[in-house]
């Protein structure tokens, strides 16, 4: 590496930190203002930075009981959705994976077929359906929760899939050669293997639910209790109080690093290697 | 311990026949080696004999049984893949562990068979290691300890050398044959290196698209090749072979290359007379021809295109006329490219195939060798 990159190159990347850096800084900034440093009354300009930057946002945030509902639900729904990814996912994708059989190509094709309609023409169907009994009788939660499984179980299934498709069948013939039943050998060669890559699909499935809105908004319309993304909205709509919407967006990243962290310990790289060759 | 019997197993993928008709019998204890071009069936074979592999034609039995329709874990057969297919999240001891908890062996046991099998392997220092952490010969040991520490009737290895560099395979195949005079297992090998199945088995079994071409003692495949695939694939550098027309003369039968003329040899001139005046195919090993101080009455003069020093030995690139001859000779001789050298063909070991089937014409005489 050269420390002398022409001065375009070095301007562009400027540029680039710039752009991408005012958002999560506008974030913070007003996540922890004083009121005076937002609300001006056009007597004198925004401060660069708060005059005195507080974290009583966060205290008043956190005491709120629709917040809290909210955050919670959130995280319900996050985790659920989650387990019926994988639960659903993991099968289906070792199934796709591993064997031959006629129509693979279609299925395959049809099982990701949600994701090519937006979201808000697909919401019709699922929302409608939710609203007729006898599956109106399934708890909002659930009924949430399995709409974003319909979200990313596409995109688990891609890559899980792929995670499979990495792991040599040596493996398994191996095991069953050893004694082990072709469910043993999943549950304790297959599984344990792929742990890294399903972390990934798991990852890519929360974040997907935490922050999903169309379907949320139209299954949680008639109820006080909603997830993290939809009571954003409902405040936004009678507040425009920056620094508190601010704040709530910023806890709003906070689960996604936490479950990152402790999902990301399952990551390590390299869990094949030494296995073939 | 247990023979394996193979019935005229064959093997298709719908119309794609891999393995046709192939009848095979390994006997108690015996070490036998399945060789073969990539491609020619023998690992498919060795799958069908582990049970990874649906048989479509055919009985496979062990010992007395019927294993056609017995699953891979009751056979009581261990296999060493190519890729020696380690479980990548278990250390060493636990890869050899796996089948010993499996069958809930009582812990007593299972500590004094892991022991047993680390030390026969030398893996004792290695007990706590990941797959990950190991070279490619201390894998295949890991893969080989545990393979054995279930006591298999027979030990089915498929290509369990060719991913170690050329030293370490070496060495390896003395190991293996140590071992197999050791535990004396019954076991099937499968390799495409004519090497290795002659050094390593009591008998090769030879194949080629999906059939037997012969088997024998290593001896008897090198010695007497029942065709021209087995003759020109066992031995390295391979056979010479040249179309010759057997004519009679005065002096008895002798095969005409057209740019030469060889006396024939020790092939019964009574298999070679419907032959007269046909093409068949002559063989001569690199060996067998030998090169003279000086010309002699039954010499060829030969031109020296290459000289490939091999250490001990060289292989000399050879035309006589314009026909085309490697020759083994040892190294220190000498010979120069551009030379013209006497070489004289050894009578004795001449082989004759047809020349539209590749079958030797000795095989119609079943003679000891």
């Amino acid at each position: 590496m050269r420390w002398s990159a022409p001065l375009l190159h070095r301007i562009g990347l400027g540029l680039f930190l710039v752009a991408v850096l005012i958002p999560p800084f506008l974030l913070f900034k007003y996540s922890i203002s004083d009121k005076e440093s937002v609300v001006t009354g056009g007597e004198y300009p925004q401060p660069f930075w708060p005059f005195h930057p507080t974290l009583q946002l966060f205290e008043q945030l956190f005491t709120r009981d629709d917040f809290l509902g909210a955050f919670s639900l959130s995280l319900q729904i996050a985790l659920l959705t989650v387990f019926f990814s994988l639960v659903l996912g993991a099968p289906a994708a070792f199934a796709l994976a591993r064997y031959r059989f006629p129509g693979k190509a279609l299925v395959l094709f049809l099982m990701i077929s949600v994701r090519l309609l937006p979201d808000i023409t697909s919401v019709v169907p699922v929302v409608e359906q939710f609203a007729r009994y006898p599956f109106s009788l399934v708890p909002e939660l659930l009924q949430v929760a399995l709409a974003h499984t319909l979200l990313s179980l596409p995109y688990v299934l891609y890559i899980a899939i792929g995670v499979f498709e990495t792991i040599p069948r040596d493996l398994e013939e191996q095991a069953q050669l050893l004694g082990a039943s072709r469910l043993f050998a999943f549950r304790h060669i297959v599984l344990p293997v792929a742990l890294p890559g399903l972390a990934a699909a798991a990852i890519y499935a929360f974040l997907l639910s935490w922050n999903e809105f169309v379907f949320t908004f139209f299954l949680t319309f008639q109820s006080t209790s909603t997830t993290l993304p939809v009571l954003l909205q409902r405040i936004m709509a009678w507040t425009v109080q920056t620094n508190y919407l601010a704040a709530i967006a910023l806890a709003l990243t906070l689960p996604v690093i936490v479950f990152t962290m402790i999902v990301q310990k399952y990551m390590r790289a390299g869990m094949m290697a030494g296995a073939i060759k | 311990m247990a023979s394996v019997k193979l019935e005229g197993i064959g093997k298709s993928y719908g119309d794609q026949e891999v393995v046709s008709d192939l009848d095979l019998e390994i006997a108690d204890g015996e070490f036998v080696c399945l060789v073969g071009p990539s491609g020619c069936g023998k690992s498919t074979t060795l799958r069908m004999v582990a049970g990874l592999e649906e048989i479509t034609r055919g009985d496979v039995y062990i010992g007395d049984r019927r294993v056609n329709l017995v699953a891979p874990r009751d056979r009581n057969v261990a296999m060493v893949f190519q890729s020696y297919a380690l479980f990548p999240h278990m250390t060493v001891e636990a890869n050899i562990a796996f089948g010993l908890k499996i069958r809930k062996l009582p812990e007593e046991e299972r500590r004094r068979k892991i022991q047993w099998s680390l030390e026969l392997m030398g893996l004792e220092s290695l007990a706590g290691r990941m797959p990950r952490e190991l070279s490619g010969g201390e894998r295949q040991r890991v893969a080989l300890g545990r393979a054995l520490v279930l006591e298999p009737e027979v030990l089915l290895l498929d290509e369990p050398l060719s991913n170690l560099d050329a030293g370490l395979r070496s060495d390896m195949r003395t190991a293996l044959k140590k071992l197999h005079l050791e535990v004396q297992r019954t076991i099937l090998y499968v390799t495409h290196d004519q090497v290795e199945a002659m050094t390593l088995s009591d008998r090769v079994a030879v194949m080629s698209r999906g059939r037997l071409m012969q088997v024998g003692t290593p001896r008897e495949v090198y010695r007497r090749p029942r065709n021209l695939f087995v003759a020109t694939f066992i031995g390295n550098p391979s056979m010479n072979t040249v179309q010759v027309r057997p004519r009679d003369t005065k002096d008895g039968i002798v095969l005409d290359a057209g740019d030469f003329q060889l006396p024939l040899g020790e092939v019964p001139a009574g298999l070679v007379l419907p032959y007269l005046n046909q093409p068949v195919i002559l063989g001569m090993r690199p060996e067998k021809i030998q090169v003279l101080e000086k010309p002699a009455d039954d010499s060829l003069r030969a031109f020296v295109n290459v000289v490939e020093p091999l250490g001990a030995e060289n292989i000399l690139d050879v035309n006589v006329g314009d026909t085309n001859f490697k020759i083994k000779v040892a190294a220190g001789s000498g010979i120069k490219p551009g030379q013209p050298i006497p070489v004289r063909f050894d009578r004795e070991s001449q082989h004759l195939f047809d020349h539209e089937t590749g079958t030797s014409l000795l095989d119609s005489l079943q003679r000891p060798v």
